[in-house]
This record gives C-alpha cells, structure tokens and sequence, in this order.
C-alpha cells in the first residue's frame, strides 16, 4: 500500500494551505523526518516534515491551494504504484456546481438496528419523525438529536413558494433576498426537501471562496480585462485570505466607525522617563496596553457573534497589525490586559521581529479577541479599520500630531493622537461603543494605569 | 585490640550516614521527589543489629528505612536510583524513599504505614520456624509505632506461636513532630514486653558495640528456637522528620540536639578503634571509598532513564502462566 | 461584602476555630495537629488558643483516634478527629465502617453521632502509593457516613461548619494540592447544606460532573473547549454522600451529553455510580454514553513522570469531553 501524505493541519483555525515550493523533487527518495515543501498558510509560511520513507510520488501542484487532510503525494515502497484516484482537487479548481451537500457518514445499522441515541429517539417521537429518514453523523454513524433537528428544519418547515419557484423556507428565503442571491441556484440539503438558510449560506460561502481564490480564472470569464495586464497576482495565500476575510467582515458585519482625540502629553513623558532607566515601549505597546485595559472595564468589546447569540470572552489577546511587503499579518499578544507595559513592549517587540523574519510560529497568529491597526506612520490621522471576524470591534491609530489647543482658557501645543475605533453595531451600540473608546482615552491620558 | 567486627561495624554506619547525608543534599537540591525520612543518628541500631544476621534473615523496616536496607548490604546504585524514581531503582522507581526493599536480602521493604511492618515480620518468623532453617525475624519499629494496634496484635501473636521474632524498637523520642511523652504513659518503651511474655533489655542506641551485644543475644536465643525478645535502643534522629531542615514550628531545641550530637554513634566506635591502635588513615580511607561509591551511585542514577508510561499499569497483579 | 481571601487550609482552620468559639462541646484530636498545627497548618494555633483539653495531641493510633471521636460523640460531645492522610483511614476501618456508621441504626435509632472525621487525600506530590489514596468511594459505599470534599477555600468553610454541625459521622476529605489555593472567604461563620451541588460554569453542551481537585482542571479544560465553541457546564457535587442527583439530571436534560471526572480509580469509582444515576433518571436525554475520565487501574506510582500520567489533568479532560460530544459525521 503506498503511504499517503497529507496536507497537514498546523493550527486550530487553519483550514487550508498554498503549496508554495516542493523541496524533494517529484520520483526522489524521502527518508523519514525530511523537509518536504514550503506551505503558505493564511497566517504563515513554514516546513512540512514527512513521516514514511520511500519515494515521493507528488500528486499535488505548486500554486494551488488545498484543504488540510487533502492527499498531496504519495510515498511509495519498491514495487508499489501510485493509487488510481491520483489526482486532488485544489480548492481553487472546485466545481460550482457539482457541490455535494457535506457528505455525511451514512446510518450504520447495529446489528439490524437503527443506530440513534436515547436523546435523537426521544425528539425524534415528540415531533412525530420518522428516523429511518435521518442521516446520522455521531459517533459510528449514531443519529444524535440534532441531526433530528436539522432533519425537521430540512423537510418538515413548511416551504414557501418564492419568485424562483423553488421549494425553500422562508429563512432561505430572507437570507437569499437579503445576498442577492437566485434560489434556483442552491442546491438543498436534502434532494427531496425545500432550499434551507444553511444551504443558503453554504451556496455564497462556496462562491466567494470559489470566485477569490480562482480570481485569474474568474476575471478573465466573467469580467472584462480593461487592458492587457502587465502582471497577474493570484489572490492566494496571504492575499487570498485577507480578500475573504475582509470581504467578508464588511458582508456580515454591522460596521461603523467613530472617531476620537486622545492627549499624548503624558505617553509622551512617560516614555522619556523609561528611556533613562531602560528600553522605552513603542507608541503602539502603549495603544496595546490601554486597550486591553479598556477591555478589561468593557467586555462586551471583547467578544463574538456565535449563531444567535452574543458570547462574552474571558481572555483577552489583542491582535496587532504587522505590515508585511505582501500584505500584512496579525500577530497576537495573548493576555494583553494582564502584562506590564514592559513585558508587553517585548512581546510585541518579538512578534514584530518574528513577523518580518517569517518566524512566527502558528500559535503566535491565533486567538485574537481585538485588533490594534496603526497607520501614524504614514501620516495618516483617521480612518476606517475593518474589524477581524470573529472580532466585534477593532482601533485604528493615527498619527502623533501637535495641535494647538486651549487649555484653561490659554492657548497651547499638546501632542495629540485621533483614535478611529470601528464596532459591530450587532453587539454594542453607539454610546457604549463611545464609553469604552473614552476609556482607551483615559488609559492613555493617565499612563501610569497601565503599568 | 580490634576486630573485623569493629571495622564491620565501621562500615556500615558509614555507608548509611554517607548516603542520607548525600540523599538530603539532593532533596534540598529539588532532585528527589516525595518524602524524605533520613536515618542519620540512629546508624549504631541497624548496624549493630543486622552485623548479627544472615542474608536469609528477614527485617522490616519503617517509613524511616534507608539504614536498615544498607545495614543489610543494599546496593548504593539501585537504592539512589529509587530515590531519583528512575527505572532502575529497586522500586523500578514506583514506590521511592518509603517503599524501598530488597526481597534477596531479606529486607521485606520500608513502610509507609506506622506498625505495619511488625505483623509482617511475625509473618517472616513464621515461615522461618515453618521451614527449620534456623532463620529469625527482625522488627524495626519507632517508639511511636508501639501505640498503634497492630504492634499490640504482632507482639502478641508473636509470642503466642513462639515465633523466632526479634522486636526492635528505635526510641527516638518524638513521633513524627510529637513528643514521646505526649503519646504514652511510660518511660521505656520495653515496659510493654512484659505484658506479652518476652525479655526486654534497654540499649544505649548511640554505642554500636552494646546494640550488638544485647542484638546477639536475642538473635541466638530466637535461633535456638526460644521465642521472641524486645530491644529498645535508646537513640536519636539528626535532623528533622523528613528532609534535613526544621522546617515551621520548632519541636526540639537546639541545646537538645546538640546534646544527641556530642554523642554521634560512627565519633563513638571511631575514638575506641583508634584508641585501640586502628590508624586515623585506615578510618578515613574507609570514608573516601564510600563517597567514591555514592559517586557512582549518583552517575549511575543520573544516568538512568524515568520508567515508561507502560509501567504505570505494569505490576498490578502477578500474570499467572495459562 | 468583605473581599478577604484565605487559603483553603486556613478557611478550614477557621470554621474549626469558629465552631469551637461558638460550642464547648466541640473539641479536636489527632495527629500533631496541637503543638505543632498539623502537617498541613490546618490546626495551626488552636491549642494556643483553645488549650490542650481541647485541642489533642494523640498517639499514632488511628484505630483509637476514631473509636475516641465516636465514644465521646454518643457520650454527648461534638468531635473532630483527624487522620493524617486519607490513606490512614484502612488503619481505622472497624471504627469508622462497623462503629461511627451503624451505631445509630444498630440501637434503634436512639444515639446520635456528631463525629466529624478529617483526612487528606488526592495524589500530585510523589508521596507514593500510601500517602496519595482516593478512597472516597469506599466511604461512600458505606450507609451512614456523610462525605464531602470541596475544592475551594469558600466551600470548605461552608462544608466544614455544617459538617460539624450535622449530628451524623461526617468524613471531610482535603486535597494536599489545594491547601494553598485562595478564594474570598466571608469572615461571619456561614454553613453550605450538605448534598447541594453547586454549577461552578454554566453551559450548554455538555454536563461535567468534577469535584476536589478535579474541579480546577475541569474548569481549565472548559476554557479550552470554549474556544472551540464546545460550552461545558461544571458541577461541583461538593458533598459525595448523599449526593444531589437532581442537579445533575436536571443540567443533563439540557446538555444531553454528561462525562464524570474524578481522580480516584475508574473502576467502581465515584463515575460508575454517577453515570448509573443519570441513565436511571435521564437515558431518553442521553446522546452520548457518560463519559468517564479517572486514575487507572493501579496504585498510585512515585514517579512524577508516571504520577502525571496518573492523575487526569485538563487535557486529558478535554479528550474526553471532546470524545462525548463528537459528530465525526459532520465534516467540519
């Protein structure tokens, strides 16, 4: 049997990854432990090892992305020849059309018996379900409750008829008014049953990561070139992502954006004097800093949309946007509100360097509870960050200004500093949005607060 | 005039004292993990005691057991490994400090149950008397171990099946953090002998040539097939009940342990033997190679691997051959 | 409210101190626990305080340290016993099976027993397989007995009080590992109602039954799980005899989904008898069978290595709470 190897998966959230470069040439022989390829996922670059020794049969490309777990070469022993479905499907090379409904495992039968748990055949009584119809995706194929669930919203929600004339609920309905999207289009979940919202969903999330990741492709079919292009850049890897993520924070998001001044007078002194005795923090650790405290004080700034529901976290790790020459990267101080300004500064100064160095490790991208986007340094006063899902909210800081100010009725220079702090208006509204900048504000206004 | 016994017995009180001084350095050093119960101070009981035994002669010991198992010839390699819990200590690095044992020379493991090495030993004497081979039972047990029950139960029965049981009672006069004359009643401890039918005698703990003395007698007297006999070895541990420390609450003054000190049982047999015209070089030389010993004892340790997770459920039962 | 915090050792120290304030008839013995406060400083200062009478020094005997507790509680008194490590209580069976548990059934329902008996169990110090014992659920097995183990400083003063309150023999067991452990701590006296439990996070897809020292590393595993959008509800049972089956039947009803945690051995532990409870009261609401995550069949090694391997910890944990509520049928 030739041993598969996979795309690995080296994070929590990754999900997929580019095969950027094979280092062992396709036909060569592999020793076990040996450097493979180069990945580019959508937080980093970094090594495979593999694990089986024989020789290297690739069946996957450099370029194209794949799904962790995809098969992307095999090893093989002497005498052994490559299996006969070779070929893997790269993310960007996925049909349209051809989308299997998430392919559950089939209802294994115990023994003759439907395989259902005590809980999927109560609720399965109560609402007059018949099981036998249920796909089951627990343990061993088992029917669980919610498959009973899912099944009723499926088949049983009595279905509307709409302008497409599709058989659909009349949440895939709204959803699908909402998106802009043809019901006819949608495939359901179930062959005989109406159009469901999570089909609905599933239909655009499968489009837009079809039509970013293939843009060339897509670009070429579907719109226009206006002129001869001088060069092609794929949105794949880093690019690609930041397109979907982006795009799709804007797409689900309520978003908005307020903006405030906060005085620097104090930041300003306060760093002089850490210069004597030691390193003196960045600006941005003092942004940082004053923002997980604000948090700290404000948690419903430090949580996500989950389903219906609002869930308040209890840690709090502030993403920092790092800019990268091809695109940018997020780098995450965990506990943020529980470091002092000088742990932290050496956090983020080791991010940083990491970053640019390309040697962040997956763990040092994950987790983000907020983010802090700096553009000062481009001159730039306000602006509209986009929130990183699953964020509710994000700060954008501007450049460090003098300003000409009146206090107590005479006329003086402060540094000053415009605070732009974009929010999901699905989870806090304008005031409390107002109150928890005001405290970021008051953080930086009074340093020696944040330690 | 000096003997092979004096050097003997020279040597063994300085193996022990060697390995729980090393032994202590270690765990203060955070090498050692668990208890620590050091026997420095009362080296004069063990040895003197089991200078009268054969290797198939059976002791218990106490939590307090690092002495008896050298008193008894225990390997320095095997025994330090157990302390570091590598896989090649005696325990395969299961049981530590207060598990140690070493069934091939008889000594039936430390304790770490207060008493319950005296029901054991009545065990050993009799299968010893069962088997005729003139084999004896030794007892170690602190003054505090005589108040619980299964003392009474094993002193008893002991003397009821006329067992070939010797009761050697350590008084070091504190159990634990406890001083002895809060826990009983009485002065000495051999008292209690009486009540069950056996002799007693009082020794000087911290003169190794007396233990051995009164120690012979009681051996030979269970040899011959005429019971048990109670020791009391009046004596005292150096440092604290468990480490080297006195760690919290003082429980002992100072001008008594420097008392206890001033009569160090290896300073004792040391000042005769060299009285008795035993060079001071010969005594050192005996000193420098135990050290030598514990070197290697602590590479060899060290060098050991921690026992693999499969050994965490090896060893429950004994596998019966099907 | 006073925001004071306090050590679970001295929270302990402090319903005892209160409770001897408050009643003469209450009186401590034990092991080294008067001149020199116990091996824990659970007793620290009492004799001082309260004198020799009072606070007693016994002799290593736990069989009559016991039998001491349960002769003066019929004799009118209100005792509190010690037994060094929970391990020591095989030393003192007879006493405590055979006496403190049956005297009141066995005459006729006439005598009562106020005898608290305090111990110290739970493994994670290389004291080895003599010093480091979860025998609760033989103590359990015994009708009788009352048994509680906190796993905080805010509970055991709680469970403490009422356990020396209660006219029944009560077994209050310690964890070594949480003695330094802090939470506030009322200073008033306050006492919890044995067999409540308590849901320390509340959550939605599945019940973890924790308690003692496990509670910690349910909790820690519970944060990880959060993360990946699996909410689990704690409950701490707090007193293991009687034990509040409805709290926990209840919270399965919701979660459909329970897993037990304990640190004791798996088999006949704590969890078999749990698991039983819920599928007694709640098997139509089960989705899953009831997870199970504890010691395994051996005693407790010296090893620290094989002793972490031992004692579940909040991974180990969180693969089991993983494992009971896994749909691998559905993708991602």
């Amino acid at each position: 049997m030739a041993t598969e190897f996979t795309m690995p998966k080296l994070g929590l959230t990754m999900e997929e990854a580019t095969i950027l470069e094979w280092l062992i040439a396709d036909g060569q022989p592999v020793a076990a432990g040996a450097v493979v390829m180069r990945i580019e996922t959508d937080k980093v670059e970094t090594e495979v090892e593999i694990s089986a020794e024989g020789v290297l049969h690739h069946v996957a490309r450099e370029g194209d992305v794949y799904p962790c777990g995809a098969v992307i070469a095999y090893v093989l022993s002497p005498g052994e020849d490559v299996p006969a479905p070779s070929v893997p499907s790269p993310i960007a090379a996925a049909p349209v059309v051809s989308i299997a409904p998430r392919a559950p495992v089939t209802t294994a039968p115990v023994h003759g018996r439907l395989a259902a748990s005590p809980n999927a055949r109560r609720v399965a009584f109560d609402r007059g379900i018949d099981l036998a119809g249920v796909v089951g995706t627990g343990p061993g194929g088992r029917i669980v409750s919610l498959d009973v669930t899912e099944h009723r919203i499926a088949v049983d929600v009595p279905s509307i008829l709409n302008r497409s004339g599709v058989a659909a609920t009349s949440d895939a309905v709204e959803l699908a008014d909402l998106l802009g999207v043809d019901l006819a289009g949608v495939v359901p979940d179930h062959p005989s049953g109406p159009v469901t919202r999570s089909a609905v969903a599933f239909h655009v999330r499968t489009r837009l990561s079809t039509q970013q990741v293939a843009a060339p492709t897509a670009a070429l079919a579907d719109v226009p070139l206006l002129q001869t292009p001088s060069r092609m850049v794929r949105l794949a890897g880093m690019r690609g992502t930041i397109a979907k993520r982006m795009h799709a924070s804007l797409r689900d998001m309520a978003q908005l954006t307020l903006t405030m001044d906060a005085d620097m007078n104090a930041v300003v002194g306060d760093r002089e004097t850490r210069k004597v005795t030691g390193r003196a923090p960045s600006f941005t650790d003092y942004f940082v800093a004053a923002a997980a405290r604000a948090l700290a004080q404000h948690p419903i700034a430090n949580a996500q949309v989950v389903g219906d529901e609002i869930a308040l976290l209890p840690d709090i790790h502030v993403g920092l946007a790092v800019a990268l020459d091809n695109g940018l990267i997020v780098p995450v101080v965990r506990h943020a509100d529980r470091l002092r300004l000088d742990s932290l500064a050496a956090e983020t100064s080791r991010l940083a360097n990491a970053a640019r160095g390309g040697a962040l490790a997956p763990t040092d991208l994950e987790g983000a509870t907020f983010s802090v986007s700096t553009l000062g340094m481009f001159g730039v006063d306000a602006f509209t960050p986009v929130v990183n899902p699953p964020n509710v909210a994000i700060l954008g800081v501007g450049r460090i200004r003098d300003d000409v100010v009146a206090i107590d009725g005479a006329i003086g220079i402060r540094k000053r500093v415009t605070l732009s702090l974009t929010w999901d208006h699905r989870v806090l509204d304008g005031a409390p949005a107002a109150a928890f900048c005001r405290s970021i504000v008051e953080a930086l206004e009074n340093p020696s607060s944040i330690g | 005039m000096t003997t092979d016994l004096h050097h003997d017995l020279h040597y063994r009180m300085v193996r022990i004292r060697l390995f729980e001084e090393a032994a202590g350095k270690l765990a203060e050093a955070a090498r050692l993990p668990g208890f620590l119960h050091l026997y420095v101070g009362q080296e004069a009981v063990a040895s003197g005691i089991c200078a009268n035994l054969n290797i198939d002669d059976a002791i218990t010991s106490t939590h307090r057991g690092h002495g008896h198992l050298v008193a008894k010839g225990g390997d320095f390699k095997r025994m330090m490994a157990e302390l570091m819990a590598k896989s090649t200590g005696y325990c395969k690095g299961k049981g530590g400090s207060m598990h140690i044992n070493d069934l091939d020379l008889g000594m039936l493991g430390a304790n770490g149950i207060v008493g319950a090495g005296a029901p054991i030993a009545v065990g050993a004497g009799f299968a010893a008397k069962y088997r005729k081979r003139g084999q004896v039972a030794v007892a170690f047990f602190g003054d505090g171990a005589t108040n619980i029950g299964a003392f009474h139960e094993a002193a008893n029965m002991a003397c009821a099946l006329h067992l070939p049981v010797i009761f050697a009672c350590e008084n070091n006069e504190y159990g634990e953090f406890t001083p002895r004359s809060k826990t009983m009643a009485i002065n000495d401890v051999v008292e209690r002998a009486a009540g069950y039918g056996m002799p007693g005698v009082i020794v000087d703990g911290m003169d190794v040539e007396a233990v051995h003395e009164v120690a012979a007698v009681a051996v030979a007297r269970a040899r011959r097939g005429d019971g048990p006999s109670f020791i009391e070895a009046k004596t005292y541990r150096f440092y604290n009940h468990h480490g080297i420390q006195n760690l919290g609450l003082k429980y002992r003054s100072d001008d008594e342990v420097a008392n206890w000190k001033a009569r160090d049982p290896i300073d004792v047999l040391e000042e005769r033997m060299v009285e008795r015209g035993v060079a001071k070089e010969e005594l050192e030389g005996v000193w420098a190679k135990v050290r030598a010993d514990i070197e290697e004892a602590i590479a060899f340790a060290d060098a050991s691997p921690v026992p693999t997770a499969d050994q965490l459920t090896a060893d429950v039962y004994t596998v019966m051959a099907s | 409210m006073s925001d004071r915090k306090l050590s679970y050792a001295h929270a302990f120290r402090e319903a005892v101190f209160q409770a001897m304030q408050a009643d003469p008839d209450v009186f401590v013995a034990g092991e080294d626990i008067g001149a020199f406060g116990g091996v824990f400083h659970t007793f620290d200062g009492l004799q001082k305080e309260f004198g020799e009478d009072r606070v007693v020094d016994t002799p290593i005997s736990e069989q009559a340290i016991v039998g001491l507790g349960v002769g003066a509680a019929v004799s009118g008194l209100r005792p509190i016993v010690d037994l060094m490590f929970m391990d020591f209580i095989c030393v003192a069976m007879d006493q405590i099976v055979n006496q403190a548990a049956k005297i009141k059934y066995m005459f006729g329902g006439v005598p009562k027993v106020p005898l608290t008996i305090t111990t110290t169990g739970g493994a994670g110090v290389s004291a080895s397989a003599q010093h480091s014992q979860s025998l609760e659920a033989i103590l359990c097995h015994i009708p009788g007995l009352k048994v509680v183990y906190p796993s905080n400083a805010y509970d055991m003063k709680g469970l403490m009080t009422a356990c020396i309150r209660e006219d029944n023999p009560t077994v209050m067991v310690k964890h070594k590992r949480l003695f330094g452990a802090s939470t506030i701590v009322p200073e008033e006296p306050y006492s919890i109602p044995l067999g409540v439990a308590k849901i320390v996070r509340p959550g939605t897809h599945v019940t973890v039954i924790a308690y003692g020292r496990m509670v910690t590393d349910a909790l820690a595993a519970a944060d990880t799980l959060a993360a990946e959008g699996i909410e689990c509800e704690i409950i701490d049972p707090r007193t293991l005899q009687p034990f509040d089956i409805a709290t926990v039947v209840e919270s399965v009803r919701r979660t459909n989904h329970a897993v037990v945690v304990h640190e004791a051995v798996r088999f006949g532990g704590l969890g078999a008898e749990i698991a039983a409870q819920i599928q007694e009261e709640a098997f139509d609401y089960l989705d899953a069978p009831i997870g199970r995550i504890a010691a395994p069949f051996s005693p407790v090694p010296f090893s620290p290595v094989l002793e972490q391997l031992y004692v579940p910890d909040a991974a180990r944990i969180a693969d089991g709470i993983r494992a009971a509520v896994a749909r691998p049928g559905k993708g991602r």
